[in-house]
């Protein structure tokens, strides 16, 4: 049990270790901004798909409305910081109210089951949009809010990196506790689940809490990242559906999964957004429709497929 | 009424209605809790609905449930496990991508057992033939074995009150020899069971009581001896006249 505890744990220090020097080699090197900028959203784009994974993943539940978090957490971000609070400290009110906000619509969605619980989350999400663009004495409405420029160079870098760590060892935590192990049992066969014991309600609505967690203080990290912050842009119905691409290219339901394929989508996204712009999402959809016929258990799934094949030659 | 001290479950005047179709009309029962009791009776009697309002999946339209003398009426399944009530599935319903451990860790945690030994488990493991497929998913086994983990799921609850839902059903003869030792066992380990088995053997075997259903009444109650002979039952349940 010891060793299969630790190699996840060594993985992620050493994958953390070598990522904090980045900016660092980046700043000898003299390198131009835009490196930084898609590592900055690429660790938070790992956060929110691994966050959403203890959902969407572990949980079985497909959740459309993971955008309200990291709305949520970014303007509260944004309005702390405008108020005159550090961005450090604004992180744990941002998680916090992105956590309060899931209990609010999750104890009522979460009585639903499947499909009917995912098009619930589009209404949550797209309501939850609507009132953030009218509520303009708060968001701004349409205009958003600026944040003014403080902080070192790479503050959002270390911030987004230690978020992405979080994610990665709550998920790998979840996954080995009482709480994944209900959670198991409730995407797998969720009467035989009520039936020996387990609270559906309540540990799906713990889920969705932590992962809303993670996912709002991301939502703060990138209004701090982009000094301002905008109803339409962090509540987007695409942002949802980028957590849910994430996860499923990468293979749901896994730790790792869901933080290969959100680099993966990182860079789709660049490719794609520069050279299709109309296209993007028709692209993606079709990269799902392929995961879904010829790998449904995700790139890494694939991979292990590859290396497995190769090995009896070796 | 009179009140036993082994009181395990007493219902009164419990009644489910779907719609105009009434699948359990009135019913007013004790068991105890050193009797074995089968329920029988033909399909749609109401057999599995019964089961389903004691272990709280389906809430009763009328009457009262009460389990070890605390009314359980309208509980959650999962509160009501804990309590102390586990139920099997007709049409089984493992975990298909947990292991058969998985399965028992899973049942031990959060039925009201908390921590489970791994000699527990192990014991649960043996007791129902399953100690050589810990490492196993659902997959891997027959149709028996899914049945015998259906149990060893209940089991592993901590539960004192098991509700085995046809557990022998479509299982070999040599499959059903075995099944009816298992449940013996059971009872022997100190657990209260009550069964809905259309095997009759099986019934015969094990039970100390019958109840047979026939349109969510009961048409007898008795040792099943007596019962399985009754003019009416062999009329309602084998279609003679």
């Amino acid at each position: 049990m010891s060793i299969r505890l630790t190699r996840p744990a060594l993985a992620l220090a050493a994958v953390v270790a070598l990522l904090a020097l980045v900016p660092l080699l980046l700043d000898a090197a003299g390198a131009a901004r835009y490196l930084p900028r898609l590592l900055v959203i690429g660790l938070l784009y790992v956060s929110c798909a691994v966050a959403w994974d203890l959902v969407g993943g572990l949980a079985g539940q497909v959740s459309f409305g993971h955008a309200t978090f990291f709305g949520v957490g970014a303007f509260t971000a944004a309005i702390l910081v405008r108020a005159g609070v550090p961005l450090a400290i604004t992180l744990a009110p941002a998680a916090a109210l992105a956590a309060a906000y899931a209990a609010l619509w999750g104890w009522p969605c979460l009585r639903l089951r499947g499909p009917f619980f995912a098009i619930a989350t589009i209404g949550v999400g797209e309501a939850t949009r609507l009132v953030a663009l009218s509520l303009e004495t708060v968001t701004g409405g349409a205009t958003g809010l600026t944040l003014p420029v403080a902080g070192g160079r790479h503050t959002a870098f270390y911030l987004a990196l230690g978020l992405a760590a979080i994610a990665v060892a709550a998920s790998s935590g979840i996954r080995r506790s009482r709480l994944g192990l209900g959670l198991s049992c409730i995407r797998e066969e969720v009467d035989a689940a009520e039936s020996i014991g387990i609270p559906i309600g309540r540990l799906q609505l713990q889920a969705l809490m932590v992962s809303a967690a993670i996912v709002g203080a991301a939502g703060a990290v990138y209004a701090r990242y982009l000094y301002y912050v905008e109803p339409g842009d962090v509540f987007s119905f695409n942002r949802s559906i980028g957590f849910i691409l994430m996860a499923i290219i990468g293979g749901v339901n896994t730790l790792w999964g869901p933080a290969a394929g959100a680099v993966l989508f990182l860079a789709l996204e660049q490719v794609l957004l520069s050279s299709f712009p109309s296209l993007h999402l028709g692209i993606y959809g079709l990269l799902l429709i392929a995961v879904m016929l010829f790998e449904p258990q995700g790139l890494l799934a694939a991979g292990r497929r590859l290396r497995l094949r190769r090995a009896p030659q070796a | 009424m009179t009140r036993h001290v082994t009181d395990l479950l007493r219902l009164t005047g419990v009644t489910k209605d779907y719609g105009g179709l009434r699948a359990v009309a009135n019913l007013t029962l004790t068991f105890d809790a050193d009797q074995m009791t089968a329920i029988i009776g033909p399909n749609g009697a109401g057999k599995t609905t019964l089961f389903s309002m004691i272990a709280g999946t389906v809430a009763p339209s009328a009457g009262r449930i009460a389990f070890r003398a605390r009314d359980i009426t309208g509980l959650r399944p999962d509160r009501i496990c804990r309590l102390g009530i586990a139920r099997t599935f007709q049409i089984v319903r493992p975990f298909w991508n947990l292991d058969v451990r998985d399965h028992l860790r899973a049942a031990a945690a959060f039925g009201g057992h908390r921590n489970l030994s791994a000699r527990e488990v192990n014991e649960i493991l043996d007791l129902t033939g399953l100690a050589g497929r810990a490492a196993d998913r659902p997959r891997a086994l027959t149709l028996a074995g899914c049945k015998r983990l259906e149990i060893a799921r209940a089991l592993a609850t901590g539960a004192r009150l098991l509700l085995l839902d046809e557990t022998m059903a479509g299982l070999t003869p040599e499959e059903t020899r075995e099944a009816i030792a298992l449940v013996r066992h059971i009872r022997e380990s100190g657990r209260s069971v009550m069964l809905i088995e259309h095997v009759l053997r099986a019934v015969t075997d094990l039970c100390d009581r019958a109840i047979v259903l026939d349109y969510g009444e009961v048409i007898a109650d008795g040792a099943p001896a007596g019962v399985l002979v009754d003019p009416g039952v062999r009329k309602a349940y084998l279609g003679e006249d």
